[in-house]
C-alpha cells in the first residue's frame, strides 16, 4: 500500500488507513462529540488547541478506499481525513495522488526562507500560468503556526511588497514546525479523457542554526521523512568565491562551509534510512546554489547559466543537464569540488542549479531588496526536477 | 537613499504622538520629515515631497484613527509654519546637518536631566507609570523626542510599567482569614507558600506562582493535601496544622490560594506604606519574606498606585486641609483635636494662615486705589488660595474690574468709523469688550452713549456714526461671565468718510464709474487729471469719453457740512481709466515636460498682439469660462495660481518654464483687457514622480530592466529603440512584481530605452518625465556542433566540429580541446589543444574543422574556445555532444 510523509509529524503513514475527523454533526438524537485537546497532536505537533475527536475508519472487506464514515460516539458522518499518528487533519485530497515532502535545507545565511517564499510566490503566480494548474495553501495553519494570511502578509508582502528582509528563522522546538502546504490541481489527459490530478507539495524551510551541529542535524526529524531535499548552498561560503567576487561584510561574519552542512545531512539520511556502507543514498537532492547573480559579472554576458530554459508546461531535461555540468565546472573553478566528489559518492540521483531569489544583491545592512525589487531567476527549477521525477508534471528534453 | 517605508514611521514618529498636549510636536525635525542626515539636496527635495504627499494622504485616509489622524494634521500645520519661516532652506541637506547638530547639543541637557529626575523619583522601584511618566514630560520636558525619552529612561535605569490590578480581599471571611493570619505567626511561617511547601528559596506570586527549587503542585488543593499529609507524619506544630485546615477549606470552598497568599504578604506593606515607611524598606520586608525581586518590586509598585488612602484626623487633618487651601474648613477642626499640644500648635498653623489672608486682603485693596487692578486681583488670588473655602474672599475678587484696553485709535473705514486697541496682559481671548459713542466728547462710562459693540474681539466698526461732527468713543473690559466694567479708553474723531469702492469701466471709449458715499455727504467733487469735465448722475456715479489710447485720472472728494455750518472735505480718491483698444485672447497654447529631471513644465504660447499682456494661470481644475470671455480681473486671480518661471521670447511665440507640482493641472492664459481679462486656448497637462535607478541586466537574448518605483505610483510605460525595431510597453506594477523587471527580446544592435511612470488621473493622465537608458549592442553569436567518430579498438578517432555564426565575425582563431575528467573544461589550460584553426571572418556558412582526437580514458569532454576575447560570444552546444562517457 502507498505510504506518505505526514506533513505535520513527519511519520511514514498508511495512505489506505488514514483516520478521519468528526465534524461535530450529530445523527438525530444523539449527543453531538466535545472538543477537546488532542494529547497525541499536542505530542507531536505542538498544536494545542480544542478539536473534535478522530477515529479508526471501520473493518472492511470492501477493498475500495471509503471516503465518507461515521463518526462511532456521535453517528455523523465525516469525509475529513487525518493522519493515523498525530491526528492532525490532512488536505481533502493527500491520500488519493503523490504527496511529496520537499525540504528546503541548507547553512546560515544561505537564503532558504526567502528561497522559499520567493518560490511559493512564483508557484501562486507564474508556474500556476505555465503548467494551467489550479495551486493554493491546503490547511489553516502554514509556515509555523500562522494562518494563511498571516504567512503572505508575514512572508510575501513583506519582500515583494515592503521590500524588507527577513531575520534569522529560529529553530522550530524539536524540529517540529508546520510546513506550508500547497496543493497543485492539474488537468491531464489519460486514455482521451481529462482527468485532474491533486498533489499535494509541503515545503519545509528549516533554521540554518539547525544544521550548524550533527546533534542539531540528527533532531530534524522532518529530513528523514522527506521525498526530496532542496539544498541550498550559500556560494559566498566557498573559498574561491571570495577571491573572485566581492562579498558582503555580513557573510563573512558568520562562516559555515557548505560541505560541512550537507555532510551532516548526509550522516542524518544514512542512519536514519539504516544504509549500508555500499548503498547511496536514494532521496533525489537538488544542490542549489543560490545568490547566483553575485556571479553574472564573472561568468559574462553570454554564459549558458544566464540564459532561462524553455518556458512550457514541462521541465526542461537538457537544460537542466546542461545546467548541472556548467555547474559543476564552476564548482570546480571555485576550489568546492569536494562538494561533487561527496554527492557522487553518496547519492543516487544529484543535479545542481544556480538560482537567485532576489535577482540582485540586497542591502544586507539595511535588510531591504534592491531598489529595483525582487526579480527571480530560475528558481522554480529545482522544484520542477523534483517533481517531474515524481511524475507529477512531464519531462521533456529539447535539444 | 534609504526608500521611505510609511508603516514603519507611523510606528516610530506617528503613533507615540497620538497623546501629545496641544501644539507640543517634538522639535525632532529630521525624524518627522525622515531625513537621512547623508542625504544630497536632491534626495532630501525628493523625501520632503515623500513626505508631504504621505502626511496629505494619510490625513485625509478614512481607515486611520482619528488621533493618528490628528498628529499627520499638525505636522502638516507645523510644515507649513516651516516653509514660511525657512523657505528653501528645507530643501537644502547642510540646513540640517546644521540643524541636527544644534538640536543635538541642546537636548543632551534636557535627557540628562529627565534621566537624573526619573533615578530620583522612581530609581528605588525601577520603574514608572506610564501616566506618571506622561505628566513628568508634560510639565518640564515637553519637547523631548520618544527615542530621547528612552534614552533617558535607559540612562535612569527606570522602565514603564503597568500597576497590577491586586487582590482587596483575601477571599475568605474575616475571622477566618485573621486565624490563618495568626496560625501563620505563631508558626514562625513568613507565607502561605512556606506553609505549603516549606522553605523555599524564592517565589513569584503576583501573576503565577513558580517557585525556587521548583515546586510542582503549586498554590493548589493538591499542594494543600500533601502539606497536610506532610504535617500529619509530624508531631506538634499545632499552628501551622490549623493554618493549612483553614487553607484546605478554603480550597474546597474554590478560593483562589494564589490571591489569598498575595494579599497576606500585600497586608503589611500596605499597612506600612500608610505609615510612611519608604519603598526601600518594603521591597527589603517582602524580598525577606522569600518573594522574588522582580515581583516584589511590582508588587510594591502596584500598591503605590492604588488610589484608597486612609483617612487622618487631628493636627495632620489640620496640616492637609490648611495645603489644601481650605483656611475656613480647618478652622472649623480646631474645635476636634483632643491633645492641648496638637490643639495648640494647630491653631498656631490656622493663625499664621489667616494673618498671611488679611495681608493679601488689604495689599489688594490698596491696589485698587491706585488703579492697579492686576496686582490687585494677583494679591486677592493669593489670599484665595490660602482661603478657598472662603466665600467672600471669592465675591471679593469677581468684583475686581479688569484693567482698561490699551491704546484705543478711530480711523475712517469705508463709510464708517474702524475702531482698535489692544489688550491688557491679563485679558484673554473671553474678555468682552463694550464700545459706546457720544457726540461731542469721549463717554464717561458704559451707559453713558450708544452702545456699538459688546463682545470679545480687538477690533469694531460703526456704520451708524453722523457724519461732518466730532463723535468720542470709549472702550470698557469685562469677564466672560460678567462683573465690573474697567475704566475706560477713549479716543475722539471727526467723521468725513471719503467715497468708497470706486467701480470703473471702460467699454468703446466710454467710461463708466460708480461708488458709495456716506448720506450725511452734500456732495461729491470730481476732477480730471486734464482738467477736463465729467458729466455726474447725482452723488454716487459719472460718466465721461476717452479717445483711442488716452488715459485719465479722476479725483474724488465728498463734501459735508458741520454742525456749525461750515464746509468740511473728506480725504481724496484717485482712479485711473485707459482706453486701451479691444483685446485678443491667446490661440494657440502647448505644453511639455521640460527637459531635466521631469519636474518642469515647459508652456509656450503666441502673443495675440505684440503689445498684449498675458497672465498665465494654473489650475486643479478645468476653466469655467468660455473661450474669448471677458472674466474680471477679481476672478482670473481666484482661479488657480500665477505660474511664474523663466520667461523666453522668439518672435511671437513666448515660452515660460516653471516648476510643475504633481498631478493633473489645467493653463489658461489670459490676455488683459480694459474690461477684464480675455480668456484664451486651455490646454492641460499631468505631471508624475519619475521612477529612479534604472538598471539592466542581459539575460541571454532577453534584456531584464528594473528600478524603484515611486509611491502611489502603479503604472510604468517601457519605450525601446533598437536599430529600426520600436517597442512599447505598459506595465503595471503587480505584472512587474510577477515578470521580476521588465523583460524585452529585440534585436541584435544598440538599445536604447526610456521608462516614465503613468498615473490616472481625473482629467486624464499624469505621466513623468523619461528614465533613459543605452545598452551597448552584444558581440555576434559564433554556435558550433560537434561530431565525433571514435576508434573503438585503438582509441582515439576524429572530431568534426562545424561553425556557424548568425552575424559576420571578424577574424578569430577557435581553438578545440579535448579534456579528460568528469569536469567540463573551462578554458584552454584544462585539457589538450588538439586544433587550432585561425578564421578569417565567419558568416552564416557552415565552416568544418576537422581534427585528430587523442587516446583519452572516458569521461572526456570535447569543447571549443576563442583565442581572442570580446570578439565573438562563442555558444556551446548541448553537454551530450560534448561530453563522451
Amino acid at each position: 500500500m502507498s505510504k506518505a510523509s505526514c506533513p505535520y509529524c513527519y511519520h511514514r503513514i498508511d495512505l489506505a488507513k488514514l483516520r478521519f475527523q468528526c465534524t461535530g454533526r450529530a445523527t438525530p438524537g444523539r449527543d453531538r462529540c466535545k472538543r477537546e485537546v488532542d494529547v497525541d497532536r499536542q505530542r507531536l505537533t505542538g498544536f494545542s488547541g480544542a478539536v473534535y475527536p478522530t477515529f479508526p475508519p471501520r473493518e472492511t472487506r470492501n477493498p475500495l478506499p471509503q471516503r465518507l464514515h461515521d463518526c462511532p460516539a456521535c453517528g455523523g458522518s465525516s469525509g475529513i481525513r487525518a493522519c493515523q499518528v498525530c491526528h492532525t487533519p490532512l488536505p481533502a485530497n493527500f491520500a488519493d495522488s503523490r504527496s511529496p515532502l520537499i525540504a528546503v535545507v541548507g547553512g546560515k545565511n544561505s537564503g532558504k526562507t526567502v528561497f522559499t517564499t520567493v518560490l511559493v510566490h512564483e508557484l501562486r503566480h507564474n508556474i500556476r500560468r505555465r503548467f494551467a494548474a489550479d495551486i493554493s495553501f491546503a490547511g489553516d495553519r502554514q509556515g509555523g503556526d500562522v494562518s494563511v494570511a498571516g504567512w503572505l502578509e508575514n512572508y510575501e508582502s513583506a519582500l515583494f511588497g515592503e521590500s524588507k528582509l527577513f531575520e534569522q528563522t529560529r529553530s522550530a522546538a524539536d524540529g517540529v514546525k508546520v510546513p506550508l502546504v500547497l496543493q497543485w490541481r492539474q488537468a491531464r489527459r489519460t486514455l482521451g479523457r481529462e482527468v485532474h490530478n491533486t498533489s499535494t507539495l509541503s515545503f519545509y524551510d528549516a533554521a540554518g542554526e539547525d544544521m550548524t551541529s550533527q546533534e542539531f542535524v540528527n533532531a530534524q526529524s522532518y529530513l528523514a521523512a522527506a521525498d526530496g531535499l532542496i539544498v541550498l548552498l550559500d556560494p559566498f561560503q566557498l573559498n574561491g568565491a571570495r577571491d573572485r567576487i566581492s562579498v558582503p561584510e555580513i557573510a563573512k561574519r558568520e562562516t559555515e562551509p557548505p560541505y560541512n552542512v550537507l555532510s551532516r545531512v548526509t550522516e542524518l539520511l544514512r542512519t536514519s534510512h539504516g544504509l549500508g556502507t555500499r548503498r547511496k543514498i536514494k532521496i533525489p537532492i537538488a544542490v542549489v546554489f543560490s545568490k547566483i547573480d553575485a556571479f553574472f559579472k564573472l561568468l559574462g554576458e553570454g554564459h549558458p547559466l544566464l540564459t532561462r530554459p524553455d518556458t512550457g508546461p514541462f521541465y526542461d531535461e537538457s537544460n537542466g543537464e546542461d545546467t548541472d555540468e556548467h555547474m559543476r565546472s564552476l564548482l570546480t573553478e571555485l576550489d568546492a569540488d569536494d562538494i561533487d566528489a561527496h554527492l557522487r559518492a553518496h547519492y543516487k540521483k544529484f543535479r545542481y542549479f544556480g538560482v537567485s531569489s532576489l535577482g540582485a544583491e540586497p542591502d544586507y545592512e539595511q535588510a531591504r531588496v534592491s531598489a529595483g525589487g525582487v526579480r527571480p531567476f530560475r528558481v522554480d527549477e529545482p522544484l520542477l526536477w523534483l517533481l517531474s521525477l515524481d511524475r507529477i508534471i512531464e519531462s521533456r528534453k529539447t535539444a | 537613499m534609504p526608500p521611505f517605508d510609511p508603516k514603519a514611521y507611523e510606528e516610530a514618529v506617528v503613533k507615540p504622538l497620538k497623546r501629545r498636549a496641544a501644539g507640543a510636536l517634538p522639535d525632532d525635525l529630521v525624524s518627522r520629515y525622515a531625513i537621512d542626515l547623508a542625504m544630497a539636496d536632491p534626495d532630501v527635495a525628493r523625501r520632503l515631497t515623500e513626505i508631504r504627499s504621505h502626511w496629505n494622504k494619510s490625513a485625509q485616509a478614512q481607515n486611520k484613527p482619528l488621533s493618528v489622524k490628528s498628529v499627520y494634521k499638525a505636522f502638516l500645520r507645523a510644515d507649513e509654519a516651516l516653509q514660511r519661516e525657512h523657505g528653501g532652506n528645507l530643501g537644502r541637506a547642510d540646513w540640517w546637518r546644521q540643524y541636527d547638530q544644534s538640536r543635538q547639543g541642546s537636548r543632551a541637557g534636557q535627557i540628562d536631566e529627565l534621566a537624573q529626575t526619573l533615578r530620583t523619583g522612581f530609581g528605588d522601584l525601577g520603574l514608572v507609570s506610564k501616566g506618571q511618566l506622561k505628566a513628568l514630560l508634560d510639565a518640564e520636558f515637553t519637547s523631548l523626542a520618544p527615542d530621547e525619552v528612552a534614552k533617558a529612561l535607559a540612562t535612569a535605569s527606570v522602565s514603564e510599567a503597568d500597576p497590577v490590578g491586586l487582590p482587596q480581599t483575601s477571599g475568605l471571611p474575616d475571622v477566618q482569614y485573621r486565624e490563618l493570619a495568626r496560625g501563620l505567626l505563631d508558626a514562625d511561617l513568613n507565607s502561605v507558600p512556606e506553609l505549603l511547601h516549606g522553605q523555599l528559596t524564592s517565589f513569584t506570586v503576583l501573576r503565577a506562582f513558580t517557585s525556587d527549587p521548583p515546586r510542582n503542585a503549586g498554590l493548589t488543593a493538591r499542594a494543600v493535601t500533601e502539606a497536610v499529609d506532610r504535617e500529619n507524619r509530624r508531631s506538634g506544630n499545632q499552628a501551622a496544622r490549623q493554618a493549612l485546615n483553614i487553607l484546605a477549606s478554603a480550597a474546597k470552598n474554590q478560593v483562589d490560594l494564589r490571591e489569598l497568599a498575595l494579599f497576606h504578604l500585600l497586608e503589611d506593606v500596605r499597612s506600612h506604606h500608610r505609615s510612611g515607611v519608604p519603598t526601600v524598606a518594603l521591597l527589603k520586608r517582602l524580598t525577606g519574606r522569600g518573594l522574588a525581586r522582580d515581583d516584589a518590586r511590582q508588587a510594591i509598585f502596584s500598591v503605590l498606585n492604588e488610589s484608597a488612602q486612609a483617612p487622618i484626623t487631628g493636627l495632620a487633618a489640620v496640616q492637609a486641609l490648611l495645603e489644601e487651601g481650605r483656611l475656613v474648613a480647618a478652622q472649623q477642626t480646631l474645635s476636634t483635636i483632643t491633645g492641648s499640644d496638637d490643639a495648640t500648635a494647630a491653631r498656631t498653623l490656622v493663625d499664621q494662615q489667616l494673618a498671611r489672608v488679611r495681608q493679601c486682603r488689604e495689599a489688594a485693596q490698596q491696589a485698587l486705589r491706585r488703579g492697579d487692578e492686576d496686582e490687585a486681583r494677583q494679591q486677592y488670588r493669593q489670599a484665595v488660595a490660602l482661603a478657598s473655602d472662603d466665600p467672600e474672599l471669592t465675591s471679593e475678587l469677581g468684583r475686581i474690574p479688569l484693567p482698561p484696553p490699551l491704546e484705543l485709535t478711530a480711523h475712517p473705514d469705508g463709510l464708517g468709523v474702524r475702531l482698535s486697541w489692544r489688550r491688557a496682559v491679563s485679558h484673554d481671548d473671553r474678555t468682552r469688550y463694550r464700545v459706546v459713542r457720544r457726540d461731542g466728547r469721549a463717554p464717561g462710562d458704559p451707559g453713558d452713549g450708544v452702545v456699538v459693540h459688546d463682545e470679545p474681539g480687538s477690533v469694531a466698526l460703526d456704520r451708524e456714526a453722523a457724519a461732518g461732527q466730532v463723535v468720542g468713543y470709549a472702550v470698557f473690559a469685562a469677564g466672560e461671565g460678567g462683573g465690573a466694567w474697567s475704566r475706560p479708553a477713549t479716543a475722539t474723531i471727526e467723521v468725513l468718510p471719503p467715497v468708497h469702492d470706486v467701480a470703473l469701466s471702460v467699454e468703446d471709449g466710454v467710461v463708466s464709474a460708480r461708488w458709495q458715499v456716506h448720506p450725511d455727504a452734500v456732495s461729491v467733487e470730481v476732477t480730471c487729471s486734464d482738467g477736463g469735465t465729467v458729466r455726474m448722475t447725482g452723488k454716487a456715479s459719472f460718466t465721461d469719453r476717452l479717445e483711442s489710447k488716452q488715459e485719465r485720472t479722476y479725483t474724488l472728494v465728498a463734501c459735508y457740512r458741520r454742525a456749525g455750518g461750515a464746509a468740511a472735505r473728506a480725504s481724496a480718491v484717485q482712479v485711473r481709466a485707459a482706453n486701451r483698444g479691444a483685446a485678443m485672447p491667446v490661440t494657440g497654447l502647448r505644453l511639455a515636460v521640460a527637459p531635466g529631471d521631469g519636474s518642469k513644465v515647459a508652456v509656450t504660447w503666441r502673443l495675440p498682439d505684440p503689445d498684449a499682456e498675458v497672465v498665465l494661470r494654473r489650475a486643479e481644475e478645468p476653466c469655467r469660462w468660455e473661450f474669448g470671455a471677458t472674466v474680471p480681473l477679481p476672478e482670473v486671480t481666484a482661479y488657480g495660481s500665477d505660474l511664474r518661471g523663466t520667461l523666453t521670447a522668439d518672435g511671437d511665440w513666448r515660452t515660460l518654464t516653471a516648476e510643475a507640482p504633481t498631478g493633473m493641472h489645467w493653463y489658461v492664459p489670459f490676455t488683459i483687457g480694459p474690461n477684464g481679462a480675455l480668456r484664451g486656448h486651455e490646454a492641460s497637462l499631468g505631471i508624475a514622480l519619475p521612477v529612479t535607478d534604472l538598471r539592466h541586466q542581459r539575460l541571454g537574448d532577453e534584456h531584464v530592466f528594473s528600478w524603484a518605483w515611486p509611491e502611489d505610483v502603479g503604472t510604468a510605460e517601457v519605450r525601446w529603440e533598437c536599430g529600426e525595431e520600436k517597442g512599447r510597453l505598459r506595465l503595471t506594477r503587480q505584472q512587474y512584481r510577477g515578470a521580476g523587471g521588465a523583460r524585452l527580446r529585440c534585436g541584435k544592435g544598440e538599445l536604447k530605452v526610456r521608462v516614465r511612470t503613468v498615473v490616472a488621473a481625473s482629467g486624464g493622465e499624469c505621466v513623468s518625465g523619461d528614465a533613459v537608458l543605452t545598452v551597448r549592442s552584444a558581440p555576434p553569436k559564433l554556435r558550433y556542433s560537434v561530431q565525433l567518430a571514435r576508434r573503438p579498438l585503438l582509441g582515439g578517432g576524429t572530431v568534426r566540429v562545424r561553425l556557424a555564426a548568425e552575424e559576420p565575425v571578424p577574424g578569430c582563431t577557435v581553438l578545440v580541446v579535448a579534456a579528460a575528467g568528469a569536469v567540463m573544461p573551462r578554458g584552454p589550460g584544462d585539457g589538450v589543444v588538439v586544433l587550432r584553426s585561425p578564421q578569417h571572418g565567419l558568416g552564416r556558412d557552415e565552416v568544418e574543422l576537422t581534427a585528430e582526437l587523442p587516446k583519452l580514458r572516458k569521461p572526456y569532454w570535447i569543447r571549443c574556445f576563442l583565442e581572442e576575447e570580446g570578439v565573438a560570444l562563442l555558444v556551446d552546444p548541448p553537454t551530450k555532444q560534448l561530453k563522451v562517457s
